[in-house]
């Protein structure tokens, strides 16, 4: 006994004498170097591309480091939005200068974001100028991808190209199909999207999809069309389970639990050249593709850096670093493909397309809270 | 060395004062969110978010009367209490298997045994989490065993269930039961249970007539205890559980991020709040009881 | 002091008479035996993960073993800086804890006085409001205190957690000291601060590293109230793991889970012993 209170007392002490110089308080690094903190809630190779691209842009510019802040599926942004909104509200330093995390809406209800121009950000012109207005000038697509139909061509050798074949399908082979959460993962998100808009009138569809009027009301359109998905739930993976991240539905095809599942492209072909998933797993687009996900890079207003952050921004658009995103997370471009390289936009023709807008992200809220109570709460797994 | 009453609070109350600055006022603030008032908490944060309710003037009870009107809060709230109520059950029972078993036999093995059942403390929530769904969803040992030694094609899977948040939960919640019931068996004294066997008492006698009153106190702190820590519980249901019914934890999280309702979420709190105090109350009651026999005896 | 009614509670170390041996006994080993699969399947089971590269259902185990998962997680840049600022942190915290904690855990378990009741149940309840409810207002308050962003400001939110054990075992460990003890050291001349560092603090010992390590752990583990107080300054392991277990690939993030939890395996071994002689257990009946 007393030979373990000295080794308890032996550690703590040394504990203690780890713990002063952190108490001391670190004085303020030399003013010659800026740090940009990137906050990024994705999944884990979007953290590994920030990392890549803030140890090159610090190779340009020795005296700018890049540290990114990670979060995986945002399972903690409250913790990080409340910390926004608070230092917001006190008028102090934002923890984070620029970000593409999954909060961008309500942050710009809340007035949080720059509006991006021209002048500080002159590689904005290289961008489809509908893709700007839809983010309320407040932010510019980095990379994009799209969430496309991935099936196990060992097993299903007829895969559906419409989305009406998808159902049917979904009902002649029940349990074998699979989709995230809509509020954890955009490859979910995006099926139930394409499900609720099916057999919408096009002037709905608009008035969805856009961002700059945005009408309650017209959510009623969606009702007939979530209860369907509601019923077809009995005809998922164990009778309704959807997993919470677009990873969890990548591993359920890995292991053979599904043969089809709604995923990202980009996260889908990293991981077929990484062999996390089986070479028989192919992927493809229907006729009326799911949305493409632009996602938006987006500067914090009450941050410290604004314009460093504006030109690290700048160089994440120049076709240069375009292209290496592409092909690091084998994804798209956020500007127009034309100003790629033509060898380059040569080598991706095959999937080179236009993206296909989601609804506008002030509809998020009340979708996710609908299809939770329709949707989820339709199914028997209890 | 005795202490003058005036010394003994200003000492204890250093922990109150923290509370109260950092947790207790904070709370405070909360609370008069989700009461409608305005400006009780930060204006960038409410100014990005839906479906909220403010009072004009003074307090209103909306956002409560409509959470509690919500069948599906009903729903989750009931299965929140019914999951912390099995999770409880199951733990008492295994608890005061393994108590009796280390209590009754004496050696390294009932030491083995108690000490396995005190690895979940050490292992942090997260991580057990992700473990349990490794090994209860299809390809996890579980179903890998079903499947080559009882032959089932295919194997069945409680994954994703609320049957696997139990076992979650129970998993993160045996070693406190294991403690407190081993230790409130070391108050029983062998005489006594040695007096009984030699007037014929069978082991099923012994447990129910002696074991149980005597570790009653024991069983109480372990039900407070385990039913607190499972109401609030987050990790465990968001891994492991179901899309629907959830967990209040879960839904909480759900409420505040992708529905954008954080006012809805914060009273969801305060109710699970008061939830964990009417729970907190038989122990709260016995305690005070037991103290005032034991000053008077 | 017990608030079980008993006349003579059993004393400690003396070991137990063995029951008979028989079927029942039997019965009960294996029952144990089958809980302890289920308590270690599924550990065991992420372990493996940590060393595979390729493995389907139905394999038992991988049909391609690696180790190059530990090679990858190491190049990971921020984990040696995550690593210090959490072995910085947690014994920080411990110790702040002690200090607020354990002189008010001497006050409840020794002395009667008013409010003692009402501040034993006020820190339990503390514990019982979900964290989560709290968060802008304590991130608001925290910016008004310039706590934000600070190795204190961490601390402090590190703190919260391990007050409850820190004041109820304490207290619980103190109050078992006999006092005829005590009293037999004064009466041999030992002043006040002696028979406290000679009799008193031994003899509680038990009970104190419990809580010592307990908080620990809970300051080591914190995630959340990290994340909203620290970032982007501090980081530490279980912010930057928490978010990266249930990743792809698989085995990166089971490597993750063997990394966290090894300083809590080997805690558990060196307390392993304290623990089970209900020195943990007998803080819960305190009041």
């Amino acid at each position: 006994m007393r030979a373990r209170t000295w080794i308890a007392s032996a550690l703590s002490l040394l504990m203690v004498g780890l713990a002063v110089p952190a108490v001391v308080p670190a004085t303020a690094a030399t003013n010659a170097t800026t740090t940009i903190n990137v906050f990024d809630d994705g999944d884990t190779n979007i953290q590994q591309l920030f990392l890549n691209l803030g140890a090159q842009y610090h190779k340009l510019h020795p005296n700018i480091n890049v540290n990114v802040i990670f979060n995986q599926h945002g399972l903690d942004d409250n913790s990080i939005y409340s910390r926004l909104a608070a230092s917001a509200q006190a008028g102090k330093p934002a923890p984070f200068d620029i970000t593409d995390g999954s909060f961008f809406s309500k942050g710009a209800a809340a007035g949080l974001w720059v509006k991006l121009g021209t002048k500080a950000v002159p590689n904005l012109k290289l961008v489809n100028p509908t893709l700007i207005r839809d983010n309320l000038y407040m932010a510019a697509p980095y990379r994009g991808s799209e969430v496309v139909l991935a099936y196990n061509s060992a097993t299903v050798k007829n895969p559906p190209h419409t989305l009406a074949g998808l159902v049917n399908w979904i009902k002649a082979n029940p349990g074998q199909f699979d989709y995230c959460n809509p509020s954890d993962g955009g490859s979910g998100d995006a099926f139930v999207q394409a499900m609720l808009s099916m057999g919408l009138p096009k002037a709905t569809l608009t008035a969805l999809q856009n961002p700059n009027k945005y009408t309650a009301s017209i959510e009623s359109a969606w009702t007939k069309n979530l209860q369907n998905l509601a019923a077809l739930g009995k005809d998922i993976y164990r009778h309704g389970y959807y997993p919470p991240g677009n990873t969890n539905v990548l591993n359920l095809l890995a292991q053979g639990a599904i043969q089809m599942a709604t995923v990202w492209s980009d996260q889908s072909t990293a991981a077929l050249k990484a062999g996390q998933l089986p070479k028989t797993v192919k992927l493809l687009q229907l006729k009326t593709p799911f949305y493409g996900g632009a996602v938006p890079l987006y500067v914090v207003k009450n941050s410290p850096h604004v314009a460093a952050a504006e030109a690290f921004l700048n160089w994440i658009l120049a076709p240069k670093q375009q292209l290496f995103i592409m092909n690091s997370v084998s994804g798209f471009p956020g500007i127009e493909w034309k100003y790629l390289p033509a060898k380059a936009r040569a080598q991706f023709a095959s999937v080179e397309a236009p993206y296909f807008p989601g609804f506008a992200g002030q509809y998020d809220s009340d979708l996710h809270t609908d299809w939770q109570k329709v949707v989820a709460g339709a199914s028997s797994n209890g | 060395m005795q202490l003058r009453p005036g010394v003994a609070m200003a000492m204890a109350a250093l922990p109150v004062a923290v509370i109260a600055v950092f947790i207790f006022y904070p709370a405070i603030g909360a609370v008069l969110y989700t009461l409608g008032v305005k400006g009780a908490v930060s204006l960038a944060f409410t100014a990005g978010a839906t479906h909220q309710v403010f009072a004009p003037k003074g307090i209103t009870l909306a956002v409560y009367t409509g959470l509690l009107a919500d069948p599906e809060f009903q729903r989750d709230m009931l299965v929140t209490v019914l999951v912390a109520a099995l999770t409880v059950a199951i733990c008492l029972v295994i608890g005061y298997s393994v108590a009796t078993f280390a209590r009754f036999r004496s050696g390294p093995l009932a030491r083995w045994v108690t000490g396995l059942y005190l690895m979940p403390l050490f292992i942090p929530i997260v991580i057990a989490s992700y473990a349990l769904v490794a090994f209860f969803q299809p390809g996890g040992w579980l179903t890998v065993f079903m499947y080559h030694v009882l032959g089932m094609k295919p194997p069945p899977s409680i994954a994703f269930t609320t049957a696997d948040v139990v076992v979650g939960e129970v998993w993160a919640s045996i070693p406190f039961s294991v403690l407190v019931l081993t230790s409130g068996m070391t108050a029983i004294n062998d005489d006594w249970l040695q007096a009984a066997r030699d007037m014929g008492a069978g082991p099923l006698t012994l447990f129910t007539r002696f074991v149980l009153p005597l570790t009653q106190l024991q069983a109480l702190i372990v039900g407070t205890f385990t039913a607190i820590g499972v109401l609030g519980s987050f990790t465990v249901p968001y891994v492991t559980g179901p899309n629907a019914p959830q967990m209040l934890g879960v839904a909480m999280d759900a409420y505040y991020g992708a529905f954008g309702r954080p006012q809805q979420a914060e009273a969801m709190a305060v109710m699970l709040f008061v939830v964990a105090a009417i729970v907190g109350v038989p122990y709260v009651w016995a305690m005070a009881r037991a103290r005032a026999s034991a000053r008077r005896s | 002091m017990a608030a079980v009614p008993v006349t003579a509670p059993a004393v400690p170390g003396t070991p137990p008479r063995r029951a008979q041996a028989g079927p029942g006994a039997w019965l009960g080993t294996v029952t144990i035996a089958m809980f302890g699969v289920f308590l270690l399947g599924p550990l065991a089971n992420l372990a493996v993960w940590a060393f595979s590269q390729t493995w389907f259902f139905p394999s038992a185990l991988p049909t391609v073993w690696t180790l190059k998962w530990w090679g990858y997680v190491f190049t990971q840049g921020h984990l040696t800086q995550a690593i210090v600022s959490s072995l910085t942190l947690a014994p920080t915290v411990t110790i702040v804890s002690v200090l607020i904690c354990w002189p008010a855990a001497y006050a409840i378990g020794r002395a009667n006085f008013p409010g003692r009741r009402f501040v034993t149940v006020f820190i339990l309840a503390a514990n019982a409001f979900p964290q989560f409810g709290i968060y802008i207002s304590l991130a608001t308050l925290l910016y008004a205190l310039n706590l934000i962003g600070t190795f204190p400001g961490v601390v402090i939110v590190q703190l919260l957690g391990t007050l409850v054990t820190m004041t109820w075992i304490p207290a619980a460990a103190f109050a078992s000291v006999p006092r005829t003890l005590e009293e037999a050291a004064r009466d041999a001349g030992a002043g006040p601060i002696a028979t406290f560092l000679r009799v008193t603090l031994p003899l509680a010992a038990p009970g104190l590293i419990t809580a010592l390590v307990l908080a620990f752990l809970a300051a080591f583990d914190e995630s959340q109230g990290t994340l909203l107080v620290g970032v982007p300054n501090i980081v530490t392991m279980p912010v930057m793991m928490y978010s990266l277990v249930g990743g792809y690939p698989e085995p990166v993030a089971a490597v993750f889970s063997v990394m966290l939890a090894i300083p809590s395996l080997i805690l558990l071994l060196l307390i392993r012993r304290h623990l089970v002689q209900g020195a943990f257990a007998s803080g819960f009946t305190l009041i």
